[in-house]
């Protein structure tokens, strides 16, 4: 019997696992006759970056502080469990008033925790549902609020309460990710070669030098084609490797098959300064020392020059305070870096001066009203363009416009000083057969 | 002592009811912290001003994060905002389980303007001089009880 209780107790939280808070929740629904419940789902925002500024001991203590707050603030909860890491469940009696608990809970879970001389403030995102037990299985309630949970998720909402359309996009992203599990793990021995069967590729678009009327460089784009799915783009994929541990072997993959590729393009079609941009995600840059080690992997392997080399970075909420010391590291290799989409999301001025980057990649939002038919917006868009090349150009960075899809945009970026420049009106991203033909003919081209 | 923290916060007051009321409430805060404190080694002032209670707890830094978990969780008090949280080289209130710093409904101190510093560093200074000042606070309440 103790044996029994210990499997079913996380050891951590001293709660309920999820296993045993399942069923602990069927049996009282059986036997208080019960027939409506609320369950709610909470998870921790960004409790991985958390636990990687602080440490996992010090992750760990929080969540058993959380626990603690959690049965202490709701002694009348049906249940309160750990259903997995920082997602717990709480369930009420569904006669009570729901508005009073996600109160409750937010008023409390978001004090201020303080551990070993730090202070750390919890956010936590909430899904729920008030579930007729009479219509659906306990299980089945469960499995709606943590589909409401993750379209709070996925939306950047606080709270959410279910809704049936949910369970749709929550399956999806369970197929993305089992899909993606699969492909990568299925053959961890050979993870590599899984990889470089043709499931995963590389696209490369053109960066083409205006003062030097050439190719300067490619920017590499990583595709995953899914057989059903069809394309799948790294802003719907990236985020579930990440989730799985997978980005680290994606992104190293990613380096070495476009370092070498490059060189190879460098020296068959006699083009020796072709230089490649090579995407980073924030979690990548957290823990960098894995992302340096391939990084030097793929400039030693391939050989290629490491100032042809330009890793680019996205700024995030995700940004943790190691991250310029990362990208200081990736410097001193002799790298590039470049600060993508700037102007939109996160970036700021600021970041300019206090991230060591030697490059600028300015966002295509900012080009696609250069030449709009509304005057104002496209005179105003005019102004933040040259305002943006001049503050670059003050700070000594290298600019990059994306996004340059017609003539006229071409036009006004050459006229305010811009020199490389990427986007559909030279190339849209190649895959690599077609590479050699573009970089061939370019050379009359442009 | 090898380990000893200091942490300061402030935080509003919850609790409604009349003047009598309120000074009730501070008393029995005050009784679970001659009771309690003394058991973990923990020394500090509280004070209570302009619909804001401000403390200092200081001690064994596991000590004080079991406290200040307790404290936290109190319904009289809310919005709490930690103004440092730091190693210490000595206690300022080691003759206090809990000295009572002042019930004033009028004190000069700014509390509203602090809670509203979003500024870190300003912050610990502010926990710094609120350290000092409730030090003051005690020393002169000391003195003209002779
Ligand atoms: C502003 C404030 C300060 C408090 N300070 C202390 C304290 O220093 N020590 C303490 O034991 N309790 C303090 N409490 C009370 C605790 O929250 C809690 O009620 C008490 O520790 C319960 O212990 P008891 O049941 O042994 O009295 C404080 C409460 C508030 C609202």
């Amino acid at each position: 019997m103790v044996a029994e209780t210990l499997n079913h107790i996380d050891t951590l939280t001293e709660l309920p696992n999820r296993v045993y808070g399942c069923q602990l929740v069927e049996e009282l629904i059986l036997t208080d006759k019960v027939t409506s419940a609320h369950v709610i789902v909470l998870e921790i925002s960004r409790f991985g970056q958390i636990s990687d500024s602080v440490g996992n001991s010090l992750a760990d203590k929080i969540l058993t502080m959380t626990a603690k707050r959690l049965s202490k603030i709701f002694s009348d909860a049906m249940c309160i469990y750990r259903s997995h890491g920082d997602n717990f469940c709480l369930v009420f009696d569904g006669d009570l008033e729901l508005q009073q608990y996600i109160e409750k809970l937010q008023d409390f879970i978001q004090r201020p925790f303080a551990v070993r001389g730090k202070i750390i403030v919890l956010s936590v995102r909430i899904g729920l549902v008030t579930a007729k037990l009479a219509e659906q299985s306990y299980t089945n309630a469960m499995h709606c609020a943590e589909a409401a949970l993750h379209y709070a998720k996925m939306n950047g909402l606080k709270v959410c309460l279910f809704e049936t359309h949910m369970l749709d996009t929550a399956k999806k992203e369970h197929q993305v990710a089992n899909d993606l599990r699969r492909s990568l793990i299925s053959n961890s021995h050979e993870l590599f070669n899984a990889i470089a069967s043709d499931e995963f590729y590389i696209a490369y678009q053109p960066i083409i030098s205006r003062n030097q009327q050439n190719v300067a460089g490619l920017e590499a784009l990583l595709r995953w084609n899914h057989s059903e799915l069809g394309t799948v783009m790294p802003s719907n994929f990236i985020h579930v490797a990440e989730d799985i541990g997978v980005m680290d072997v994606l992104g190293a993959w990613v380096l070495r098959k476009a370092c070498a590729d490059t060189v190879q393009w460098q020296q068959t079609l006699n083009l020796p300064n072709l230089s490649i941009s090579i995407n980073v995600s924030p979690k990548q840059l957290i823990n960098a020392d894995i992302l340096l080690n391939s990084l030097e992997q793929a400039i030693e392997s391939s050989s290629i020059a490491p100032h042809l080399i330009r890793i680019e970075i996205t700024e995030s909420v995700e940004f943790a305070d190691s991250v310029p010391a990362s990208l200081q590291k990736i410097r001193s290799l002799g790298c590039k870096v470049a600060l993508d989409d700037f102007g939109t999301g996160y970036s700021s001025i600021v970041k300019l001066t206090t991230l060591p980057i030697s490059d600028l990649k300015v966002d295509r939002s900012f080009i696609l009203d250069l030449d709009s038919a509304d005057q104002e917006k496209s005179d105003k868009a005019r102004i933040i363009a040259r305002g943006i090349y001049g503050v670059a150009n003050g700070l000594g960075l290298n600019v990059i416009t994306e996004g340059v899809e017609t003539a006229s945009q071409l036009a006004i970026v050459t006229e305010l000083g811009a020199d490389l420049i990427q986007g559909y009106y030279f190339s849209k991203p190649l895959l690599e057969k077609e590479i050699t033909d573009f970089l061939q003919h370019s050379k009359v081209a442009i | 002592m090898s380990n000893l923290y200091k942490l300061s916060y402030i935080s509003k007051n919850t609790i409604i009811g009349d003047q009598a009321n309120l000074k009730s409430e501070i008393d029995s805060i005050l009784k679970s912290a001659h009771k309690n404190n003394p058991v973990m080694g923990i020394t500090g002032a509280l004070l209570f001003s302009g619909g804001y209670f401000c403390q200092v707890i200081e001690g064994e830094e596991e000590n004080i994060e079991s406290l200040f978990e307790i404290i936290q969780m109190d319904n009289r008090h809310a919005d709490i905002t930690v103004l440092n949280f730091e190693e210490a080289s000595e206690r300022s209130f080691s003759e206090w389980a809990m000295a009572l710093a002042g019930i004033d409904e009028s004190e000069k101190f700014d509390l509203e303007g602090l809670k509203n510093s979003k500024n870190e560093i300003a912050m610990k200074q502010s926990g710094k001089q609120i350290i000092h000042f409730l030090e003051d606070l005690v020393n002169k309440k000391q003195a003209a009880l002779g």
